[in-house]
């Protein structure tokens, strides 16, 4: 048995209805023989045979609706397939035809289109989609015209309530919530970032890197106070913070975490680097307290530690800005006697442009170079 | 130039008879029955793509019934050597070129390797969009005459493309530059819904080459001598360094636009039916069978031998391994743009 599906007979229609049959069950027709008529959108329109054989059945009664991909017509195969090349047996051929094939094996009707078949068949945009959705489009049941995605399948996919991916597993609650404020942040800021380095040549070998970051901020914010403020974005008000509450970034094995370094224009190098140490240790064992995870006005990621020289960072509101620190680096600069190796330290800022205009945050960031570039 | 269609060329009448000295190689019988058959090729091409279509196994596709004898006529006006820019309905003239069945059915199929073609190679593919080719006709007469080769360029455009600025623009510069191109229009007096009435207020389209100052003139697009022998001359005279010139050639769509078309919901039978008597088969027909060149037994055969040659190609296209999907990127950029290369990365299975 072959199934005769209903093409798309304009471009791009979805139906068609069955106005007249001009073949009944039983009859033997020719290729390129008129089956049926059929009234789409645009046009009635005439459907020829796509091969020789015997009508088996006729899907469809007139006044139905047929949508292009279902069977419109079934034909026998194996019972009738000597008799397929045996136009003679007409009372009258409407045109002559081509010499009859040469073996009676059943030919593959549709190689051209079965051919198409062999993938998932989905356009480009319901692709995009799916890639946006997180949705495996193997995994997808197809209701389009012969087989294809549609948009809404993978609408009903990713509303199902069930993972996107067979493989998948669920995050974790840190990751669930890094997912939620990341997701925020990208809905709400707009984002800019500059980057400079600064020559920490002049550093003494024993100096670490952090205490220095938290320092130049602190020097930033002396210089720009705006980067260290809340924004709200629907009121549009920038409330500068009394203190520099600066979040550190620190990378766990279970995710993100950010605890805030309270107040730290009020403290001393010693004192900075206690405490650093004690929130780093805290969040690598997760066991800060939920309030110090809060409230920052400013943000600090030190990457370079891991790898990576420049980034685009992300803000996370009400903050608007976030310094980042890359791995330091030699560069060939000139010196008293011809050229030597420096030691340079690549940072990026990144800030919300909504609230904060490029000077400021250029201004920011060449105070935090100065203080870092000054001997300790 | 005629303006008002008074002068119309012609040279065999809708009856069959000759209304003036036929040109030289419409003498020859065996020439007109090259001619002939030629048109039956084309009108079972035409046959066999649309139920191709109405099976879902083509594309959208435009039926040239009606107008056989422009496309035809204008390709047999030109030289071998000569080069092609042919609009969506011109099959007939490709295939006296040397495109094959294949190749139309392939182009018509979504399978670019169809506008590859074997015969023509320098003839332009089919141009989809209305009237974007008289510059590209343009340029490539700019390219003869710069190389100083005795070539022409010859652009089929149909009625409707007359109104858009890419024709008066290439007629414009054609004439400035002295171009060797022959713009051709197949005028079919529909463009798809719109009626010629609609379309200009021009009492002829041959008269719009008054505007670029090149020779205009209408011919019986009905008439294959007579496209042949308006073509040829005018092919001629570029190819002697005369310039270019417009030629009108007025014949009537009996067929829907497309076949995503029902010309009914437009154009009564009232409007149609006349045309059917001047229709350029059936005319050369009575000539050729009353001069005796031609009866019902070579009608047969010769009916018999379009429609073998064009199911040979039609099962031929039919076992073609569809092209990979990727390709559908390949062969517009000799470098792939970045953004595209993704896409075709994506295409493949790729993230």
């Amino acid at each position: 048995m072959t199934v005769f599906a209903l093409p798309d007979l304009g471009e791009g229609l979805q139906d068609a209805e069955l106005v007249a049959w001009h073949v009944a069950a039983g009859d033997h027709v020719v290729a390129d023989q008129p089956l049926a008529s059929v009234e789409t959108e645009k046009a009635v329109v005439e459907i020829p045979s796509p091969r020789s054989g015997h009508v088996a059945r006729l899907c469809a009664k007139p006044g139905d609706r047929v949508k292009v991909g279902a069977p419109l017509v079934e034909f026998e195969e194996a019972a009738h397939a000597d008799e397929g090349a045996v136009v003679g047996h007409l009372p009258e051929a409407p045109a002559p035809r081509a010499p009859a094939p040469r073996a009676p094996a059943p030919r593959a009707p549709l190689p051209r289109a079965e051919a198409r078949r062999t993938a998932v068949r989905a356009a480009p945009a319901v692709r995009a989609l799916a890639a946006r959705l997180g949705v495996d489009l193997a995994t997808v049941p197809a209701t389009g015209v012969e087989g294809t995605i549609t948009q809404a399948d993978v609408q009903a996919a990713a509303h199902s309530g069930q993972p996107a991916t067979a493989a998948g597993e669920r995050l974790n609650a840190l990751r669930r919530t890094m997912a939620a404020n990341m997701a925020r942040a990208h809905a709400q800021v707009v984002p800019a970032t500059v980057c400079d380095d600064a020559d920490i040549g002049s550093w003494s070998g024993a100096e670490t890197v952090m205490p220095r970051l938290v320092r130049a901020i602190v020097a930033g914010v002396a210089a720009q106070p705006s980067l260290n403020a809340w924004f709200d974005g629907a009121a549009l008000t920038l409330a500068r913070r009394p203190a520099v509450d600066i979040g550190i970034a620190v990378d766990t094995a279970s995710g993100l975490i950010v605890p805030v370094l309270r107040d730290a224009g009020r403290r001393s190098p010693a004192q900075l680097a206690a405490e650093l140490e004690r929130l780093r240790s805290g969040a690598a064992t997760r066991s800060l307290a939920p309030d110090e995870l809060r409230g920052a006005s400013i943000t600090l990621s030190n990457f370079g530690a891991i790898g990576g020289r420049y980034a685009q960072l992300v803000v996370m509101p009400p903050q608007v800005a976030i310094l980042g620190a890359g791995r330091i680096f030699p560069v060939l600069a000139p010196g008293r006697s011809g050229p030597e190796a420096r030691r340079s330290l690549p940072l990026s800022l990144t800030f919300d442009h909504r609230a904060i205009t490029g000077g400021e945050a250029a201004r920011f960031l060449a105070a935090v170079i100065a203080d870092l570039q000054s001997a300790t | 130039m005629t303006a008002s269609g008074a002068s119309l060329s012609r040279f065999i009448g809708p009856d069959g008879l000759a209304v003036a000295a036929l040109p030289d190689f419409a003498r020859d019988a065996a020439e007109l029955v090259r001619l002939y058959r030629a048109m039956l090729l084309t009108r079972a091409f035409d046959e066999k793509a649309v139920a191709l279509q109405r099976t879902g196994r083509l594309g959208t596709f435009a039926v040239s019934l009606g107008q056989e004898a422009v496309s035809v006529g204008v390709a047999a006006g030109m030289r071998a050597e000569d080069v092609f820019l042919p609009s969506f309905r011109e099959q007939g003239g490709q295939l006296w070129r040397g495109v094959t069945p294949l190749e139309l059915f392939l182009y018509w199929g979504g399978d670019e390797r169809g506008s590859d073609f074997k015969g023509p190679r320098q003839d332009f593919p089919i141009c989809i969009p209305v009237g974007s080719h008289p510059p590209h006709a343009v340029g490539v007469a700019m390219a003869f005459k710069l190389r100083r080769e005795p070539r022409v360029a010859v652009c089929v455009l149909g009625d409707g493309a007359t109104s858009k600025g890419d024709f008066a623009e290439a007629i414009n510069m054609a004439g400035v530059w002295n171009a060797p191109a022959v713009f051709v229009v197949n005028n079919n007096r529909w463009a798809i819904s719109v009626p010629l009435a609609r379309q200009t207020a021009a009492r002829s389209l041959a008269q719009k080459a008054v505007a670029a100052g090149i020779p205009g003139e209408q011919v019986d697009g009905n008439d294959v001598v007579a496209v042949r022998a308006t073509v040829e001359r005018a092919v001629e005279r570029a190819r002697g360094g005369g310039g270019p010139s417009l030629v009108e050639a007025l014949t009537y769509r009996l067929g829907d636009h497309t076949t995503a078309d029902d010309a009914s919901r437009y154009r009564d039978d009232a409007e149609v039916s006349p045309h059917w008597a001047e229709e350029p088969v059936l005319r050369l027909r009575r000539h050729l069978t009353a001069t005796g060149a031609w009866d019902r037994a070579r009608e047969e055969q010769a009916i018999a031998a379009a429609a073998a040659a064009v199911n040979a190609d039609a099962d031929r296209y039919l076992a073609t391994p569809a092209q990979p999907r990727e390709t559908i990127f390949d062969f517009t950029y000799a470098a792939m743009p970045a953004d595209l290369d993704a896409q075709r990365r994506a295409a493949l299975g790729g993230a």
